[in-house]
């Protein structure tokens, strides 16, 4: 299950450099994976074209990985000061599917990854 | 800056209106705290959260958000490191109750809501136990 940012959002930007998959971007903002730039009417590889927002700081469902791979818990969700970063109840998956999602991610968009 | 100086500046700004400011600077507070009062410092983020939310015309965030903040205000006695809860949850439930109501109507956020505003009586012994406790949790 990949995270999703409700519209409680204040759009306080605390979430976002937390993100081991850089996979939070601010509202209105494009964004990419593997070298490929999507905009807001672009679904993701996966087909899903549900989370863009105009408005709020949103998650690509394509790049969470619910920090497996990488911490114990959601960084966002840990740092978010007003508890909007949910569990996303439309992109469903498994701890073994989150782990092939790393493989997946770590063999396509190394870039991706923070320093 | 100490815990108290840090959190009356966030109060000054609460009930300045300053809503956005008054997140940030308790944000300080609610990342470095560990023990039992973290939810109480978020639940004044939400309170201030929910009332930028009527600021931005966002009304489901504001009523989410209020009612996080009476969540978590009410499992503290009153007062709390010198903040009236009673009157502070008083001036909350309604609002978020008429906010609630205007959300279930489809209807905008009403012009007469009444901001509430934090009573803070300070409460330096409430503090240097906060300070203490959570120099032992680290």
């Amino acid at each position: 299950m990949s995270i999703y940012i409700t519209t409680d959002c204040i759009n306080c930007g605390a979430c976002e450099p937390e993100c081991p998959n850089t996979a939070i971007y601010e509202g209105g903002a494009n964004w990419s994976l593997a070298g490929v730039a999507y905009g807001p009417t672009d679904p993701a590889p996966s087909g899903a074209n549900d989370f863009w927002s105009a408005d709020y700081f949103y998650i690509v469902p394509d790049k969470c990985t619910e920090c497996v791979g990488f911490h114990d818990e959601p960084q966002c969700a840990a740092v978010c000061p007003v508890d909007v970063c949910l569990p996303d109840p439309n992109h469903v998956e498994s701890k073994e599917e989150l782990e092939l999602k790393v493989e997946y991610l770590n063999l396509v968009d190394t870039s991706r990854l923070r320093n | 800056m100490s815990f108290r100086d840090t959190f009356e500046s966030g109060i000054t700004e609460f009930n300045e209106g300053e809503y956005f400011a008054c997140h940030d600077t308790l944000e300080e507070i609610w990342r470095a705290i560990r023990g039992e009062s973290r939810r109480f410092f978020q639940g004044i983020i939400h309170a201030a959260a929910g009332l930028l939310h009527i600021e931005r015309g966002n009304l489901p965030g504001s009523v989410s958000q209020l009612g996080k903040a009476i969540d978590k205000l009410r499992d503290y006695p009153s007062p709390h490191l010198g903040v009236d809860l009673e009157r502070l949850l008083a001036d909350l439930t309604p609002l978020r109750e008429k906010l609630g109501r205007a959300l279930e109507q489809g209807a905008p956020a009403p012009s007469d809501l009444r901001f509430p505003t934090i009573s803070y009586t300070p409460d330096p012994l409430g503090f240097s136990a906060l300070e203490a406790a959570n120099d032992e949790h680290e």
